[in-house]
C-alpha cells in the first residue's frame, strides 16, 4: 500500500475527524480576520468551541426532528 | 508597521495570484509572514490529509465536479494532484487495453481518450481491483478536507487581494493604550 496513493481504512469513528476540521477552520478564518496576532489564539479557540458547539447543536435538533416528529 | 496607500492594482493582482498558487504567499509576499505560514501550513495540511484517506482518486474532475473545483483553489497542491490522478487514470487504460504506458507528451496533447463514459467503467473497475477506489465514509472525509481547504483559500485569495489592492504592508502595530487593544 502506498501513501497518498492506496486511500485508507479510517473506522467507523469517522465523525471525529470533523473535530480537526473545525479547528483548522477556525485558524485559517481568524488569521485572516484578526487585526493583531496577539488575539489570535484567543480568538480561535472562541470559534473552535463556537463552531462544535453549533454543530453538536444542530446534530441533536435533526436527531430529534427524525427521531420523534419524521 | 503596517503601511496604507493609494489603490495599488498591480499588487492586489500579484498577491491574489501568488495567494492562489501557493496558499499563505500572497500574505509573505504583503508583509504579513506569520499568517503566511499558518495559512500555508493549515490549507495545504488539511488538503494533503484528505489525499492521504481518499488516496490518489479523490481529485476527480469527472465523478465529483464540484469537489474537484473546490480542490483546484488550493494552487499548485490541486493542480498536482489533479495530474497523479490522471496519470494513475491514464496507466489503468493502458494496461486494460495491453499498451504501453502514456508518455507526457501523449497525455499533454490528449493522444489516448480516457475522459469518456465507457473508459469510465473500466476505471472505476481496475481501481476497485487494485484497491485504488475510494472507500465507505474515507470518500466523504476526503472530499470534505480537500475540497474545504479549497474554500478556505478562496477566502485567503480574496484577503490578499483586497490588502494588495488598499496597499497594505506589513503587520498592523498593536497600539499601547489596553483600551483599544481588545480582541
Amino acid at each position: 500500500m502506498t501513501m497518498f496513493t492506496n486511500p485508507v481504512l479510517i473506522g467507523s469513528n469517522y465523525l471525529w475527524l470533523l473535530v480537526p476540521l473545525c479547528m483548522v477552520l477556525a485558524l485559517v478564518y481568524k488569521t485572516i480576520r484578526v487585526q493583531y496576532l496577539r488575539h489570535l489564539p484567543l480568538a480561535v479557540l472562541g470559534l473552535w468551541v463556537y463552531i462544535l458547539l453549533g454543530l453538536s447543536a444542530l446534530g441533536a435538533a435533526f436527531y430529534l426532528l427524525l427521531e420523534y416528529v419524521a | 508597521m503596517a503601511k496604507s496607500g493609494n489603490v495599488n492594482v498591480v499588487w492586489g493582482v500579484v498577491a491574489g495570484v501568488l495567494a492562489w498558487v501557493i496558499p499563505g504567499a500572497g500574505h509573505a509576499f504583503l508583509g504579513r509572514w506569520i499568517r503566511g505560514a499558518i495559512i500555508f501550513l493549515c490549507i495545504n495540511g488539511l488538503f494533503w490529509s484528505g489525499v492521504y484517506v481518499g488516496g490518489v482518486f479523490t481529485v476527480d474532475p469527472i465523478k465529483e465536479k464540484w469537489w474537484y473545483m473546490a480542490q483546484m483553489c488550493t494552487g499548485a497542491s490541486g493542480v498536482y494532484s489533479l495530474s497523479r490522478q490522471a496519470a494513475q487514470r491514464a496507466a489503468l487504460v493502458a494496461e486494460d487495453r495491453g499498451l504501453p504506458p502514456e508518455t507526457p507528451a501523449e497525455r499533454a496533447w490528449g493522444r489516448r481518450n480516457v475522459s469518456s463514459s465507457d473508459v469510465q467503467q473500466t476505471v472505476d473497475r481496475l481501481a476497485a481491483e487494485k484497491g485504488l477506489a475510494l472507500v465507505d465514509k474515507g470518500d466523504q472525509v476526503a472530499r470534505a478536507y480537500s475540497g474545504i481547504a479549497g474554500m478556505l483559500n478562496i477566502l485567503c485569495i480574496f484577503d490578499a487581494l483586497m490588502l494588495g489592492l488598499m496597499g497594505r504592508r506589513g503587520e498592523p502595530v498593536p497600539p499601547r493604550s489596553p483600551q483599544e487593544d481588545r480582541p
